[in-house]
């Protein structure tokens, strides 16, 4: 991208940049140095920052921060049982997606095989579900006692979803563990081999558990690209409805 | 991390932020403390700087969850208007009443990106720590954030107040 206008000056994206200090090419503090409307527009764009400081400085109220204190003390309280592991198998997060039972058996179908060489680990998983977030879910969609459970052992895994019907929310966790769990409705099946999980879906809602601690990680849903973490670097290109720090949800158009 | 120094240098500034960003103060609040919470919850460690920027990243987040359904926000609005403070105030205070409503009115206005990107810049976050919370690339901030103080002050000078 150039740093400079048709006219031959530092575009305006330049000189917020050189205002905040952030890097730029040399090239452009060198014409800065020796162009007096580029100073000029520099020293505007300050004036200018310097106005939306007082203007959104005008928006600040007195909060009590002794009372938030006490707040977030009690709210801490609260949770410390809830952040206890609700399984033995110590995955500690809830499912809010997951509907309003308190225990449900997640059931493998005949649908679920797995393939030569597979690290398939585990195929059943018992599991409290906590109280749910009932905003989470399109109406329509049911609980899924449908799933696989896979260890992820090279720190890579892919997770390939096929046969998606339009509409169906994905949601993705991630977790501590190096375990990858996906869920879905009854009917669903599931495949696996070394770092790849794939499943073909018959409804939602669908659930993925990826770890944190897994060095590449994609989703992929329909042939299309939703989700690729590679060294900590997270891209979403699937359609995100919403988005947590450690929760996206995706539904499928 | 220690609970009251993390407290007492982070707070202030997130819930201020939080406020500037969806304009209720109770949601404000509500978002700083559940960000605080989720914080030592999750016993997140990094430097100071690490540590703020993950906490405006979840306030962000939060903020953004709940007024994802446009109609909320609106409903939100028209039940919490922001108005200038009745006429017994002194002359002062009405002006800096009418000030803060020119200027919700004017973020208000603004896209959800543009008003973050705004408010994460003039809280002091780098281009960087913008990108990873706007869910930009970061070689773009320059541009977004130059547009979106464009915005900012046309429709702020629309509603008569010179930025």
């Amino acid at each position: 991208m150039t740093y400079l206008t048709d006219a031959n000056h530092l575009t305006e994206r330049v000189i917020v940049e050189l205002r905040d200090n952030t890097p730029v090419v040399a090239d452009a503090r060198v014409h800065l140095d020796g162009c007096d409307i580029c100073q000029t527009a520099l020293a505007a764009s300050e004036d200018r920052a310097a106005d939306i400081v007082s203007t959104l400085t005008d928006l600040d109220e007195h909060f009590d921060v002794e009372s938030a204190r006490e707040a977030v003390r009690a709210r801490l309280a609260q949770r410390e049982p809830a952040a206890k592991p609700v399984s033995d198998r110590g995955l500690r997060t809830s499912f809010w997606t997951l509907g309003r039972a308190a225990t449900f058996l997640l059931v493998t179908t005949g649908a679920l095989s797995a393939l030569p060489g597979s690290p398939l680990r585990e195929f059943l998983i018992g599991r409290e579900a906590q109280a749910p977030e009932p905003s989470a879910l399109p109406p329509g969609e049911s609980a899924a006692p449908v799933g696989m459970r896979m260890v992820v052992e090279g720190g890579a895994v892919d997770v390939e979803l096929q046969q998606v019907p339009s509409g169906t929310s994905i949601e993705v966790r991630w977790l501590s563990g190096q375990a990858v769990t996906v869920l879905a409705a009854t009917g669903s099946s599931f495949t696996s081999a070394q770092g790849l999980v794939r499943a073909t879906i018959t409804g939602g809602p669908v659930t993925i558990e990826l770890p944190k601690s897994a060095s590449e990680v994609s989703l992929a849903v329909n042939g299309r690209m939703y989700l690729r973490r590679t060294a900590g670097e997270e891209t979403l290109s699937g359609p995100v409805d919403a988005q947590d720090v450690d929760r996206v949800l995706f539904i499928v158009p | 991390m220690d609970f009251d120094t993390t407290f007492n240098e982070e707070y202030r500034p997130l819930v201020g932020y939080c406020h500037r960003l969806c304009g209720d103060r109770d949601t404000a609040e509500d978002v700083a403390q559940e960000a605080m919470v989720r914080l030592f919850e999750r016993d997140v460690d990094g430097s100071p700087a690490g540590i703020r920027a993950w906490l405006f990243k979840t306030a962000t987040h939060l903020i953004r969850d709940r007024y994802r359904v446009e109609g909320n926000r609106k409903r939100l609005l028209s039940e919490n208007p922001v108005m200038p403070t009745e006429s017994e105030s002194p002359d002062n205070v009405l002006e800096q009443a009418e000030k803060r409503a020119r200027a919700r009115r004017a973020l208000d206005a603004m896209p959800t990106r543009d008003r973050e990107m705004l408010l994460m810049r003039y809280s002091g976050f780098s281009y960087r720590e913008i990108a990873e919370t706007v869910d930009v690339a970061a070689t773009s901030v320059g541009t977004l954030l130059a547009r979106a103080e464009r915005r900012f002050i046309d429709v702020l000078a629309a509603a008569g107040e010179p930025a």
